[in-house]
């Protein structure tokens, strides 16, 4: 049910927790999922970012595989993450997968934050 | 792995494993027992002397049980055969919203057939009212189902009461009684139950066989959900499965030996368990203080998903929920029904104990249920909820 990739990430999430800068969250805990992500930009590039999660096991481990991949990334990868690639190494079933939109849609409200509120950090 | 899941089922007893197999292989006890050469005899003779014991564990005698595949087959037996068979009398029935699903979609189909279905709903400790079950029946009422032991929580229900207003207003009284059996003393005649359904392997006894026990002066016929042979007085064809009758029996007997010392014990378990887990901020026990058999302790948890708290406690057998609906994403409908929220119902844990668990166990449990409800809540977003986009 769980693959070892998704044992890892949830047992062991080293990005977890919340940072002071350009934050994004979606979804809710009624809907049963609710992710924020948070990050910190330097000389252009994503520096420090973490997430925060209320989900299943899939969820926690995708936004730790997110996080993992975004880092010293360009912010505006943000706006283009697709799960595709997270749900494959994870094995997500076919039936959760939406469930990992909401990480799209939080790290798109991160990048909205930071385009729109953290100019003086760019370049 | 720690099992902490008795109440979806229990091991096999050892001794009972004994007197299975001694049903198998080349001994005489494998032969069909409606074969009417000697082997045959022989294990209609075993079978006549295991109905006659279990009926004696429940004050019923044996011509009153019907040998079936299990509780939900005698649920099924007892709620649609009887509807069926006094249709003409009557077609309003009553049971409770918070009945396992064998009796739950037994009266849906019902209601798909045109049967009026008064469903109770309990209070918040999950107990149904005694004066809303009385109110709901009517000259239409052919039969009343209620459980003895919910089997998510554990909650008692009064079913001496509920047989006596039943037998008062001329109605049959059902009770699934698949949880207590070993674990509450049952008597069908002092609580005046006309059909009373258990099963073997919820009291360390086999799966794949249980009973339903129909009063002989209240209700001699249901209409057969089976057809294809003259077993069981034609109420329930089908070759009788020697090994599983006397695994039940003999699983039966043991448990009602236990009754005086085992609940106790376990009960004493359930409560130091309820001890170390008590202290979590914000943890809810589900169904009432006192009136709940000794195995099972059903809590929730605010804040906390359900799949990844079930998932931080993998190393434990348990249940998040009844563990015949725990494949499903949807929140608990018994949870639901005590005023739980979704999340609330879906961040629940059944811890259910029994003759095997130990002290150590438990704490265990307690140490890592404890570790995981703290690690995600701290993992969780503190902002309350936001929409999606």
């Amino acid at each position: 049910m769980y693959s070892a990739a998704v044992e890892q990430a949830f047992d062991h999430p080293v990005h977890a927790g919340d940072l002071s800068g350009a934050s994004g969250t979606a979804g809710s805990r009624a809907l049963g999922t609710e992710v924020a992500f948070s990050m910190q930009v330097a000389a252009g590039m994503i520096s420090q970012m973490t997430f925060q999660a209320y989900g299943c096991p899939h969820t926690i481990a995708a936004c730790e595989l997110a996080v993992e991949g975004l880092l010293g990334k360009a912010p505006e990868t943000l706006e283009k993450w697709v799960p595709d690639r997270v749900a494959q190494l994870l094995e997500v079933p076919v039936e959760k997968t939406g469930r990992l939109f909401f990480i799209q849609d939080a790290l798109r409200n991160c990048w909205q934050d930071w385009d729109t509120n953290k100019l003086d950090e760019r370049d | 792995m720690i099992y902490l899941d008795y109440a979806a089922t229990t091991p096999v007893d050892e001794n009972v494993v004994d007197v299975m197999c001694q049903c198998l292989g080349s001994q005489e006890l494998f032969a069909n027992t409606a074969s009417s050469h000697a082997a045959g005899r022989k294990a209609h003779k075993a079978v006549e002397a295991a109905r006659d014991r279990v009926a004696g564990l429940i004050n019923a005698a044996a011509r009153e049980l019907i040998w079936t595949s299990g509780a939900t087959e005698s649920d099924n037996l007892a709620i649609i055969g009887a509807a069926h068979f006094r249709r003409l009398r009557g077609k309003h029935l009553v049971t409770s919203v918070t009945e396992h699903k064998a009796v739950v979609d037994s009266f849906h189909l019902l209601e798909k057939e045109g049967f009026t279905i008064t469903w109770l709903h309990p209070d918040e400790f999950g107990v149904i009212s005694l004066q809303d079950l009385e109110a709901a029946i009517t000259d239409e009422t052919t039969l009343v189902s209620i459980m003895h032991v919910n089997n998510e929580t554990g909650v008692i229900q009064d079913i001496g009461a509920i047989g006596e207003i039943c037998r008062r207003r001329d109605v049959l009284f059902h009770v699934d009684a698949a949880q207590s059996f070993g674990r509450l003393p049952i008597d069908v005649r002092r609580d005046q139950i006309d059909m009373l359904s258990l099963s073997a392997h919820k009291a360390y006894g086999p799966k794949g066989v249980g009973v339903l026990f129909l009063d002989s002066e209240r209700i001699r016929r249901v209409e057969p959900l089976l057809h294809g042979g003259g077993h069981e007085r034609g109420l329930r064809p089908g070759t009788l499965a020697t090994h599983q009758i006397l695994g039940m029996s003999r699983a039966l007997e043991i448990a009602h030996q236990n009754l005086a010392q085992e609940p106790q014990h376990i009960s004493v378990l359930r409560d130091y368990l309820w001890q170390l887990v008590g202290v979590i901020p914000s943890i809810q026990l589900n169904g009432h203080p006192s009136r709940r058999a000794c195995h099972i302790l059903n809590v929730s948890v605010a804040d906390v998903e359900g799949e990844s708290l079930l998932y931080g406690m993998r190393n434990f057998a348990l249940s998040s929920g009844s563990a015949c609906i725990s494949d499903s994403a949807e929140p608990s409908y018994v949870l639901k029904s005590l005023g739980r929220s979704d999340q609330l119902a879906q961040g629940s844990i059944r811890f259910s104990l029994g003759r095997y668990t130990t002290r150590a166990e438990l704490d265990q449990a307690a140490d890592t249920f404890i570790a995981t409800v703290t690690r995600l809540r701290d993992l969780s977003p503190n902002q309350q909820s936001v929409g999606s986009g």
